[in-house]
């Protein structure tokens, strides 16, 4: 499979990729190398795994990452409950008997999501959800995983994978990662998307929606994007808004700005920035350059 | 593969490095790796996948474009232009250079570490690192230079490299600072939830207790910039340090001149219109100085509730007051009191004490000279 026919494959599971994610997972998946995505949060980085698990038919496994995320609860525990009982049951089985046996053997062992991926019969997806919440020390623990995709199980030796994941991991950049993890992956930045791709992207999730309706508010929240606001909103919150416009039964945005503030808490998520888009603010925003941008864009959708 | 695309590669991978991309042996096999597999026709494709490669953050990622334009379409690039940088800025000269040199290690039997790849049959790579010293013996660097050189004196194109600095200076104070317990007086507390888990493989007896580690926590860090006219020059370096700061280690950051106002908000936002507004606030008053009532408002209103034994305050100033004498003693005691421990970092080698600020030195903790990168790289120590 080439990088088009994965472009196209995402396409088919509604995930609408831009050339150059398609190559670079094209790239991920012929040389068996993690990704790591980089994006502000809601540009589909999570949504990229999902839709490549579908695509190829893989079992997605998560890992979501925080601060205190241990090894326990990433790649093994004991099933200590377990052992107790079976030692409790060879006691009363094998009364006067000197037969042994291990307590550390593989039954005992709960998998957890890293282990369980390379142990997985099929190839998995492994997403390793916003890596920059985990420790450092975490974050030096996937060194071994994701370069050689072993386990280091100090009672059993090391464990190596049976299958090869696809590993991808996504980070918003609330610290920075180590040179050491961001060499043993490749890197792809999620940008926002154009405004071509944001409308197919909402156009697919969507279907039933008028189509001036979303072509108008991408364009708004295109608009909204370039003012100084502490969280821009992702493609998610568009999906969001222009979903709660449907509902409202909406066939175009709205000429009146108080209509739109109403349903703006769907794109603002911080204090001062809905603080900082009233009523002015949003006129200013329909108004002047709207329509002209509304018909460059439907030119651009024509061209395309 | 023909040889001259290989040396081509290498040229393109110590062209990137030079740009400060990590693109060492292992980068260079997958870059070849990728091209092997892709047509040459469909060059977009091979862009992409090495941007993949070679990129390892946001910064990177947002210049590769105009830098694979640059090496390898020179002619498409027009008007474009570096203040300072690397020297290997077209595929004309510096590429003949970067040939006459590996010639000269071909000659002398230095094999690069490419060689050993098998895939480079000469040392093309031609930027190993140990390598490239040796070519910089006797010659001088391009960095160390800035090091020593007063902020003063710096342009515009510096400031790259002090961003950087200034990052890896409030990660450092991070690091050191967090620590909330130095000396233990007590013991460590029993974690008792981890203590009954550990005790499971006992039997249900707790042979094996759990301890709560020592909490670390981050201390307050307060910026004060002074923008007054005196400070023109240093400012907007400063507000650059403040920036890191505030990105890396949850500072807080205020601007100081008559008045004080606080810019927190506007330097934690990774915005391009970032440097618009610090140049305005910078530049816009270059008026008067009043540090002592704007050091009266920071403890009453900003930072009212704000100042515990925990905080650090860096106050970025020549320490020039147009308040009476005693009033800076006065607003300094007042934070003294409260347990901040505050720093004077000022822009000269030597500090110049004025009369106010000789009469609040008692009050203030330390006067850290931060005139050029060498001394901005220390602080960390001087203030721990």
């Amino acid at each position: 499979m080439d990088a088009n026919a994965i472009s196209v494959g995402l396409k088919s599971v509604g995930y609408i990729p831009d050339d150059s994610l398609s190559t670079t997972l094209w790239l991920s998946t012929v040389l068996e190398r993690p990704l790591l995505l980089e994006g502000d949060a809601g540009v589909g980085k999570t949504s990229v795994a999902a839709a490549f698990a579908n695509l190829y038919g893989r079992p997605l496994i998560r890992l979501q990452c925080y601060e205190g995320l241990d090894l326990q609860q990433a790649v093994y525990e004991w099933n200590y409950s377990r052992q107790l009982l079976e030692i409790r049951m060879h006691e009363i089985g094998t009364a006067g008997s000197t037969a042994t046996f291990d307590l550390f053997d593989r039954t005992f062992l709960l998998q957890r999501p890293l282990l369980q991926a390379i142990l997985s019969p099929q190839p998995a997806v492994l997403l390793i959800d916003e890596v920059d919440r985990a420790d450092e020390a975490f974050e030096a623990y996937l060194l071994e995983v994701l370069s050689d995709f072993q386990v280091s199980i100090p009672e059993l030796g090391t464990v190596t994978a049976t299958t090869i994941p696809q590993v991808i991991l996504t980070s918003n950049g609330t610290r920075d990662l180590s040179d050491a993890l961001r060499r043993r992956c490749l890197y792809h930045y999620l940008d926002y998307p154009s405004l071509a791709r944001e409308m197919e992207i909402i156009k697919c999730a969507l279907p039933n929606a008028e189509s001036r309706l979303i072509e108008s508010a991408v364009a708004f929240v295109h608009k909204l994007r370039k003012e100084d606001l502490n969280k821009i909103p992702g493609i998610a919150e568009t999906l969001d808004w222009i979903r709660a416009l449907h509902k409202l039964q909406l066939r175009d945005l709205p000429d009146d700005p108080e209509m739109i503030l109403q349903t703006m808490s769907c794109l603002l998520k911080t204090k001062s920035d809905s603080w900082q888009m009233g009523r002015e603010a949003v006129a200013q925003l329909l108004g002047g350059g709207r329509s002209e941008h509304t018909s460059g864009v439907a030119a651009h959708m024509k061209s395309a | 593969m023909q040889s001259s695309s290989v040396h081509a590669l290498a040229d393109f991978a110590a062209y990137m490095r030079d740009h400060g991309y990590g693109v060492g042996i292992a980068e260079q096999q997958l870059m070849l790796e990728a091209m092997l597999r892709l047509p040459v026709a469909q060059y977009r494709q091979i862009q992409a996948a090495w941007c993949a490669i070679v990129c390892g953050n946001k910064d990177q990622w947002s210049r590769y474009q105009e830098l694979f334009n640059l090496f390898w379409f020179p002619d498409r690039v027009r008007g474009s232009s570096r203040m300072s940088g690397s020297t290997r800025r077209s595929r004309s000269l510096p590429e003949m250079v970067q040939a006459m040199h590996q010639q000269m290690e071909d000659a002398n039997g230095k094999l690069g570490g490419a060689a050993q790849l098998g895939f480079f049959d000469d040392s093309a790579s031609g930027a190993e690192e140990g390598t490239r010293n040796d070519h910089a013996s006797g010659g001088a660097s391009a960095i160390d230079p800035l090091t020593k050189k007063d902020f003063g004196e710096w342009l515009q194109a510096d400031l790259q490299q002090l961003n950087q600095l200034a990052e890896e200076v409030a990660l450092r104070v991070r690091k050191r600072l967090m620590r909330r317990k130095h000396l233990a007086n007590k013991a460590s507390l029993i974690n008792l939830r981890a203590t009954f888990r550990k005790s499971l493989k006992y039997g249900g007896v707790p042979i094996q207790p759990a301890w709560q580690r020592p909490r670390k926590e981050l201390p307050n860090i307060f910026i004060l910039v002074d923008v007054s006219r005196s400070m023109e020059m240093y400012a907007q370096l400063f507000l650059r340090v403040a920036r890191a700061f505030c990105q890396v280690a949850d500072a807080r950051a205020f601007v100081l001149h008559t008045r004080l106002a606080e810019i927190t908000g506007l330097l934690k936002k990774r915005s391009g219109r970032v440097q618009e507004k610090i140049n305005a606030v910078t530049f816009g008053f270059g008026g008067g100085t009043r540090i002592a009532t704007s050091l009266q408002d920071f403890i009453g209103t900003y930072a009212k509730n704000a100042l515990t034994a925990r905080s650090v305050v860096l106050i970025f100033s020549d320490g020039y007051d147009t308040d009476p004498a005693d009033e800076l003693r006065l607003a300094a005691e007042r934070m003294r009191a409260k347990g901040a421990k505050i720093f004077w970092l000022h822009p000269s080698e030597r500090m110049h004490f004025s009369t106010a600020l000789e009469q609040a030195k008692n009050s203030i903790y330390g006067f850290v000279p931060v005139h050029n990168l060498e001394s901005l790289q220390q602080l960390p120590e001087v203030i721990h």
